[in-house]
């Protein structure tokens, strides 16, 4: 660990975490209420892509796939527009942030926005990042983005969420490595993330983006986590892993063991944690009121911006 | 696996897909199955549930998330003389792997003078109704229809799906199998009669007008039909093109002279479709006045997202106007 945070950045930092966590468990339960449609939780991932919004300022392109909510809210997209993106309402994508294109569903494809993206960049100050899932890696447009990215040195950050699990489908099963770092070393350079605490995770995360900031040069950032909920709200985990192995997991949840180490390290109190966590609770209460109150979309909207 | 019985229960889709699997896999060794999250799983939708137990995994595969790929392997395979299925878990997910269709599977036969042949079966749900985020929604079955050399089948009802997909496997073609989602899980009887790969199926017979359709609409045209038999006596005859490539230009030109008022209805937009192919085809053999001829789709637009998903497809409200209009 380069430096430690003082006690409000790690104040601020729990509140980010409690608030991406809130939304995941709020989110599932509207979609139980039948409000929200599928929902892929990030629960186990909160940090990671918490961490990823952290270290860019809003002028470097975000580029996220569809579990990035910790990154999306901490760039400043309105939580109840986040419910209402999930919620199948075309409102919600009309609230991104700058410089953040909108959730990507068709695997692999952001992989080449992105790399269009940093070119646009080579000469400015700000980079281009970029999140996928270690199943996405299997797709064609990303080896064909991590080469052109190589061959012309473009500002970019792919950053790959390693969480062993492409729905049922096991690392073992979807690449020939082990590794995802190491299956593209020969492309273009990587750097690989273990298991560990979120604090140490977020001070290389920081370390790696600065990298592609100060080199301007692409760089491959492999995040090992891990996916403590099913794929998403329509999978049922237990036919293709066992209970054991779920349960096993579910002791690593990264937030916990930060708190723990809060608390252990006498960093902040357990009144105070308290508090974050009821105040994070309370603005994405107070966002799902929003998202429910909200008046329905108007019928008429269909042909809208269909053309410029 | 279902029940063995399959010919006369009741069974959802789902159910008659995995038989048919199960069955042609069964009889025919030759038969595999590739696709993301079909063996442990049994696919997103449960389709090839225990498949993988019967069969072992050399003819149940899993692939990595590589949609292009899936598609030329299966075309490998079948070169080879095997008989592949290939699951793709949505139909826009499909859309990258066009190129290995229009490249290759439907001009394999063709380019070597019938020296080589293609006999597979691209699988894929389609449609709306699933409640999934963007992308899960469309039909964009014409899109597959405009391939010369490419078969493109879609079922609408349990049973047909059962017999349409043992055949679509025997067939020496390459097939674009298109499942839609929305009748997934909706039980229905077995139908009387068993379909044929390349014929239109009369699911209902009518002299007052006929309905041209196929997939989900299927469904809400029987419905109408029913309604105007029980309410005004009016008797449509409701046509499931079923085989929208190469289409069943004779089974068409028939059922049209039944009734001579015609609408043709689909979910997807009008716009450089199928239904238009059939109103021309209609339109040039039977000389039916324009008053009488209708057809019913989506808007020419992006399909919304779920939440508003009902305002694009047609829907039995806005299906009755249009016979209304063909009636009077
Ligand atoms: C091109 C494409 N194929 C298939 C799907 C269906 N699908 C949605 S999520 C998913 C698994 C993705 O796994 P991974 O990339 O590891 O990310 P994770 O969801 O585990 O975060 C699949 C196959 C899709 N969205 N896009």
């Amino acid at each position: 660990m380069q430096k430690m945070q003082t006690k409000q950045e790690l104040q601020q930092l729990l509140l980010q975490l409690y608030i991406t966590q809130a939304f995941d468990h709020r989110a599932k339960m509207l979609q139980k209420t039948g409000h929200i449609g599928t929902f892929p939780s990030s629960k186990g991932q909160e940090h990671l892509f918490v961490s990823l919004a952290n270290h860019l300022t809003i002028n470097d392109w975000y580029c996220p796939y569809y579990r990035d909510h910790g990154a999306l809210i901490t760039r400043g997209m309105p939580i109840h527009a986040l419910f209402q993106y999930w919620a199948g309402d075309e409102r919600g994508n009309s609230a991104i942030p700058p410089h953040t294109l909108p959730i990507n569903i068709p695997i692999g494809s952001q992989c080449a926005h992105a790399t269009g993206i940093a070119w646009s960049l080579k000469h400015q100050d700000a980079i281009c990042l970029v999140t996928l899932g270690d199943g996405a890696t299997s797709k064609g447009e990303v080896y064909e983005s991590l080469n052109f990215a190589q061959i012309h040195k473009l500002p970019i950050l792919f950053v790959v969420n390693n969480n062993q699990f492409a729905i049922s489908t096991a690392l073992s099963q979807q690449s020939s490595n082990p590794l995802i770092a190491n299956k593209f070393s020969n492309i273009i350079s990587t750097a690989h993330i273990p298991h560990g605490p979120i604090l140490e995770i977020d001070q290389k995360i920081k370390a790696e983006i600065t990298k592609v900031k100060t080199t301007r040069s692409p760089l491959l950032l492999e995040v090992m986590t891990l996916r403590l909920d099913p794929h998403t709200t329509n999978d049922d985990a237990l036919i293709y892993r066992s209970s054991k192995d779920i349960e096993l997991d579910n002791t690593q949840y990264p937030i916990s063991q930060f708190e723990q180490f809060l608390l252990s390290q006498n960093l902040l109190s357990a009144q105070n944690i308290q508090s974050i966590k009821t105040s994070a609770r309370a603005t994405v209460d107070q966002a799902a009121q929003h998202f429910l109150n909200a008046p329905s979309q108007e019928t008429n909207h269909i042909n809208d911006y269909l053309y410029a | 696996m279902h029940k063995p019985d399959h010919q006369t229960a009741c069974m959802h889709m789902v159910q008659a897909l995995n038989q048919a699997l199960y069955d042609e896999m069964s009889a025919d060794e030759t038969t595999l199955i590739a696709g993301q999250d079909i063996g442990r799983l049994g696919g997103v939708f449960r389709v090839t549930q225990n498949l993988l137990d019967h069969f072992g995994p050399n003819r149940v595969i899993d692939t990595p998330i590589s949609e292009t790929f899936q598609a030329g392997f299966g075309i490998g395979l079948a070169t080879a003389g095997l008989r592949p299925i290939i699951e793709f878990q949505f139909l826009a997910f499909m859309h990258s792997a066009l190129d290995q269709m229009i490249a290759h599977a439907s001009r394999l036969r063709h380019r070597t003078r019938g020296q080589l042949k293609c006999p597979l079966v691209y699988r894929a749900p389609y449609g709306s109704g699933v409640h999934a985020p963007e992308h899960h929604s469309e039909s964009t079955e014409s899109l597959f229809s405009h391939i010369p050399g490419l078969k493109v089948i879609i079922p609408s009802t349990p049973s047909l799906a059962y017999h349409l997909l043992r055949q679509a496997i025997q067939s020496d073609d390459p097939v674009v199998f298109l499942e839609p989602t929305k009748l997934y899980r909706i039980k229905q009887e077995p139908n009387q009669r068993p379909p044929k790969l390349g014929e239109v199926y009369i699911h209902r017979e009518g002299t007052d007008a006929t309905i041209f359709t196929w997939g989900a609409m299927t469904y809400e045209a029987l419905q109408v039909a029913k309604i105007y038999e029980t309410q005004y006596q009016i008797k449509l005859m409701v046509v499931d093109v079923s085989t929208l490539n190469p289409l069943d230009e004779i089974g068409i030109l028939q059922a049209a002279k039944a009734s001579g008022r015609i609408l043709i209805l689909h979910e997807a937009s009008a716009k450089g479709a199928v239904g238009n192919d059939i109103y021309y085809l209609i339109h040039r053999h039977l000389n039916i006045n324009a008053k009488y001829m209708r057809q019913l789709g989506a808007p020419n637009t992006i399909c919304p997202y779920y939440q508003n998903e009902h305002l694009f497809a047609p829907n039995q409200q806005s299906i009755m106007s249009a016979i209304n209009e063909i009636l009077l």
